[in-house]
């Protein structure tokens, strides 16, 4: 068997496990369009502010391809897919035969067309060459305008004033990270931000650049506000690479790739994983499980994906987030909540009759894994939902046949 | 695989699987230095959850398909294709704890060490043999062995 | 209670804070609110007035921090009026109660286990090295076949059958609820796993334990708790409790906060009241009367079951026992002034009845003499320590011995003598959930196993060296027996000659 992966994060590489787990010999050939094996994404930010260094970016080691018997093709780049003769062909001519596909691109930052806005006038924040530009201009003393205020630009955010660059975060929505944040815990942490120095902008965007003759941007916002600034930083959100299945008949494209259960794409021997998969959230986990389970059944396995909720943990300059699920949710919903603003603790869980649907956690963090349990497998909470912000809260607090069950695993 | 379960029936609550785990992970693996000297107190791997007169120790269950591996960010928790246990690489763990929010029994708990992140989860001792908190349980409340179902 | 107490605290808990580590396991399993734990200020202190030296701390705390010291006596040394005679006075003084205490008499009687020496063989007759060769410890209970006639009430037909031992130690009478159902299943599991028997004591046997049933000694008691067909049928003998050793001509009081749901079900009485077993038995006030109960017991199991009496070893013990023999009693079984007790008054421990060494002598003289011995088995029972206390009663002349005291120190046991207050830190003698789960029967059976191994291997020893490879040749064989410092009477009493004295 001939497996051919397009992409070289954390789908693809969750997907060599994923077939060596059934398939010990067959040839794996990953062609990567960055020049770096692959690295967690997440990372750029700690790398940024020098806490991670770069021999330790690395995913995986390198002997895990060694030992994987994979291919690795650095700094080339998948341009057209022929599924009638099964082969994939790359941006230097070469084509590569294949009896499974994995797309596994990824998506890229969205960048809005705005006046005066060009590619060497701002930074994105998503790739190592990302962080690797952004690192020369973000020196002590500067200024830098982010533009949007999710967990990308919250974590360019931390790196960025770490290094003692003055940041202004705008965001177009009424509050900071707002799918993940109600807005008490927004409020708290806007209110952490700015005991920082850091200046946010609400309900407000970019409406133009212009580049000073001192080197300086000068940056005109919706709301009129101008702010002068070094260094723009464009992270509100990103779009699947759907390129090389793009107008190909049996695939349907709705912004990602639509995929079957089993995350076939509808061409055959052709699947995909991750950010570049329709409907899925560009949340590393999610292209994890996703590689994993794609690569288990290029290679002959019988698994279905079943959807994950998006979670995500995010540490910001020593203040710790997890969000799970319907994290922001307020009206037509119950919510259970705990604050304590002066250790800046929040705490809240939205429930859906009797059950938990999402779930909130700032700076108290222990034992969060047990609320997406519940979570995850829609367990009805009447008979503990008292129990459930209690300090000690844990599976002990659960019915006794969860706790006997989960311990039994 | 070789696990460690918890028998309720007979955990008394004493915590001292907390404090031989706490030694075994120590770098001096005594007891007094390990508390004393390099203030270990509170960083157990293994959690004794009360709810009196019931006690457990919750520990990892080195699932097959571990939800904080695929959540971690830096590829620092792994699972060990040959052995199965589930360990982190520390000097790896750039403190993001999506492990702690991907863990369905809350066995990870944000920890640190030496002004570095390190998630406090159980490794099996895994260069020690048996579990220390198995080798330590005054009342056989926890065994080290090999379950059929869900292992 | 006063508001100042006389009562000075009697131990002092000394932490070494150089070595304690705060793991808080001391406070968490002290059974008597002696350890305790400030969170707040993050500090362990103790509460001395409320130790009862039970060592459950000290053997808890992984680094040896925790000291128990006896503190001086409450007042200026008197010889006369001993620190236990002060402490009752001012505990009465106090309380206005009876006082009351747990486990066996410790007041300083002579023990004449301890002025008794054994034989051993040399030159003339050889010792047997029984590592090398076949040593048996096998025993059997019950009333042996009689040479000729027939008897009145007891014929052929109609005798129950033998039980063996496979060693002549048995584990005492101590009912589920006076210990926890923990520390029953290791007596229980430990019995059947040596082959010899555990007693249930008054408190019936919980449902979940009848697989241990062919091991078990079915007690009839005055209050017959969990007495029913099924119980009696599914034992292997069945005692009729008279008395104890611990309290002579006293009955018994489980307090209602022993009687949880579990209890309440094995004993037959409602959840959280009182068991309260009565002094005598009220349908016996005489030989006739226990003749009756003997064979209501027999009928009711066919003949099956040797039926045994226990008394406590009072003075007019021997006359007792040959009653009870005629009554047609297969075993007769005497417990001592040293045997134990969930819970006695204090007064009554200390000063009732009479030491089993003596008792031994005097039934097995008795019914000798009578001759009857052979119609019934004599298991001694109270406050044997050893295998060498265990091979005196047996030359003495009894068949086998109960020990209690000895297996729940194997269990963990301190002797800290609160039984009474149900709060036993070692999940022995409470009820209480969360100190029960201490007592993990699978250790509890191993080490109740391993003591019997032990004392086991030791008589073998004992015996070899005498030059006997059957414990049946030491049973009443007193010449093996010699008194070091015992007077005239006592000797005659036992029946050994003087040590220095030849055969």
């Amino acid at each position: 068997m001939n497996y051919v992966l397009i992409g070289n994060s954390v789908a693809a590489v969750n997907a060599v496990a994923g077939i060596r787990e059934y398939d010990r010999e067959g040839d794996i050939t990953i062609v990567s369009a960055e020049n770096y094996y692959a690295y967690g994404r997440p990372l750029i930010s700690y790398w940024l502010e020098q806490r991670v260094h770069e021999k330790d970016l690395p995913y995986r080691p390198e002997t895990f391809f060694a030992q994987n018997k994979v291919r690795v093709l650095l700094g080339r780049r998948a341009v057209r897919l022929d599924p009638e003769a099964r082969q994939v062909f790359l941006d230097d001519g070469e084509s590569l035969p294949y009896d499974r596909l994995l797309l596994a691109t990824g998506g890229r930052p969205l960048v809005p067309p705005i006046n005066g806005l060009t590619p060497e006038n701002h930074y994105t924040f998503m790739t190592y060459d990302d962080v690797r530009r952004l690192e020369k201009a973000a020196s002590p003393g500067r200024e830098a305008v982010i533009l949007g205020a999710g967990p990308t630009g919250l974590k360019a955010m931390e790196s960025l004033v770490r290094r003692g660059v003055k940041v202004t975060l705008v965001e177009l929505a009424d509050r900071i990270w707002a799918p993940a944040l109600d807005p008490g815990a927004a409020d708290l942490v806007t209110g952490f931000l700015q005991d920082r120095g850091v200046n946010i902008y609400l309900n407000d965007t970019l409406e133009g650049v212009r580049q000073g003759d001192n080197g300086r941007l000068d940056l005109e916002l919706k709301s009129g506000r101008r702010l002068a600034a070094d260094i723009l930083v464009v992270a509100i959100g990103v779009r699947p690479n759907v390129e090389l299945l793009q107008d190909l008949p049996g695939v349907t494209i709705n912004r990602g790739v639509a995929v079957g259960p089993d995350l076939s794409t509808g061409l055959p021997g052709v699947y995909a994983a991750g950010d570049v998969v329709a409907g899925n959230p560009p949340l590393l986990p999610h292209a994890a499980i996703q590689g994993k389970i794609a690569g288990r059944n290029m290679a002959g396995g019988r698994e279905t994906y079943k959807p994950v909720l998006p979670y995500n943990a995010l540490g910001i300059l020593g203040l710790h987030i997890i969000s799970i699920g319907l994290s922001a949710a307020g009206e037509g919903y119950e919510i259970l909540r705990e604050a304590d603003p002066a250790a800046r603790v929040y705490r809240m869980l939205v429930l859906q009759d009797n059950r938990l649907v999402g779930g909130l956690l700032i700076n108290r963090i222990d034992r969060a894994g047990i609320y997406r349990y519940l979570i995850e497998e829609g367990i009805e909470v009447t008979s503990f939902k008292d129990r459930l912000l209690q300090p000690d809260f844990g599976l002990l607090s659960l019915p006794d046949n969860l706790w006997q069950q989960q311990l039994a695993k | 695989m070789k696990k460690v379960y918890a028998r309720p029936a007979y955990c008394m609550n004493c915590h001292l699987c907390e404090v031989n785990c706490i030694v075994a992970h120590s770098r001096s693996h005594d007891v007094f230095r390990a508390y004393k000297r390099e203030n270990l107190r509170g960083t157990g791997r293994v959690i004794v959850e009360e709810k009196l007169p019931l006690s457990v120790a919750v520990q990892c269950r080195h699932c097959t398909d571990p939800a904080c591996v695929a959540g971690c960010i830096s590829g620092a928790m792994v699972k060990d294709p040959a052995t199965g246990i589930v360990y982190c690489q520390e000097d790896k763990c750039v403190g993001c704890w999506t492990c702690v929010a991907s863990c369905p029994f809350g066995a990870i708990r944000p920890g640190e060490k030496n002004g570095r992140p390190l998630p406090l989860k159980c490794d099996l001792c895994r260069e020690e043999g048996e579990p220390a908190c198995v080798a330590g349980c005054p009342n056989r409340a926890l065994v080290f062995e090999e379950r059929r179902a869900g292992a | 209670m006063p508001t100042l107490s006389l009562m000075p605290p009697e131990f002092s808990v000394l932490r070494d804070e150089n070595k304690c580590i705060k793991c808080l396991a001391c406070a968490r399993q002290c059974g008597f609110d002696a350890q305790k734990y400030d969170a707040e200020d993050d500090r362990l202190y103790t509460i001395d007035a409320n130790c009862v030296n039970c060592q459950r701390c000290v053997s808890i705390c992984p680094v040896g921090a925790l000291t128990i010291y006896k503190n001086p006596p409450p007042m200026r040394p008197n010889a006369y009026w001993s620190e236990g005679h002060l402490r009752n006075i001012i505990k009465q003084a106090e309380t206005g109660g009876v006082l009351l205490t747990g486990m066996g008499n410790d007041q300083p009687f002579p023990s004449y286990f301890d002025r008794l020496l054994l034989n051993a063989s040399q030159v003339t007759n050889p010792s047997i090295d029984p590592l090398r060769e076949p040593m048996e410890l096998r025993t059997y209970l019950g009333s042996r076949t009689e040479p000729v006639t027939l008897q009145e009430g007891q014929d052929e037909k109609t005798r129950t059958p033998l039980v063996p031992l496979e060693t002549p130690i048995m584990f005492s009478a101590m009912s589920y609820g006076s210990i926890s159902h923990e520390a029953f299943e290791s007596l229980a599991r430990a019995a059947k796993e040596f082959g010899t028997m555990f007693n249930t004591g008054e408190g019936g046997l919980p449902e979940d334990l009848y697989q241990y049933a062919d091991h078990a000694v079915v007690q009839v008691a005055s209050g017959r708790f969990g007495v029913h067909t099924g119980y009696l049928n599914a034992g292997r003998i069945i005692e009729i409790k008279i008395g104890q050793g611990a309290k002579p001509g006293i009955g018994g009081h489980l307090p209602g906060e022993k009687i949880n749901a579990a209890v309440s079900a094995t004993r037959m009485i409602p959840e959280g009241t009182d068991a309260l077993s009565p002094a005598p038995h009220h349908d016996i006030y005489s030989i006739e009367d226990l003749k009756q109960l003997v064979f209501t017991l027999k009928e009711a199991t066919r003949y099956q079951k040797p039926v045994s009496v226990k008394v406590s070893a009072v003075h007019n013990v021997a006359a007792i026992a040959s009653g009870i023999a005629r009554a047609g009693a297969d075993i007769i079984t005497v417990d001592g002034f040293r045997g134990g007790t969930g819970a006695a008054p204090t007064m009554i421990r200390d000063h009732v009845g009479i030491p089993i060494e003596l008792a031994i002598a005097a039934v097995d003289q008795r019914l000798r003499e009578e001759g009857i011995r052979n119609q019934v088995s004599l298991v001694a029972a109270g406050g044997f320590r050893s295998s060498a206390d265990v091979v005196k009663a047996i030359a003495l002349g009894a068949d086998a011995v109960y020990i209690g005291t000895a297996a729940l120190i194997a269990l963990g046991c301190h002797l800290c003598q609160k039984c009474y207050t149900g709060k036993c830190s070692w999940g022995i003698a409470t009820q209480d959930p969360y100190k029960t789960r201490r007592l993990n029967p699978e250790i509890g059976a191993e080490r109740l196993y391993n003591l019997l191994r032990g004392w086991s291997h030791e008589i073998k020893e004992m015996l070899g060296g005498m030059g006997i490879n059957s414990i049946e040749s030491l049973r009443g064989n007193r010449l093996h027996l010699r008194g070091v410092g015992l007077n005239e009477v006592e000797l005659k009493l036992l029946g050994v000659k003087h040590a220095g004295e030849a055969i």
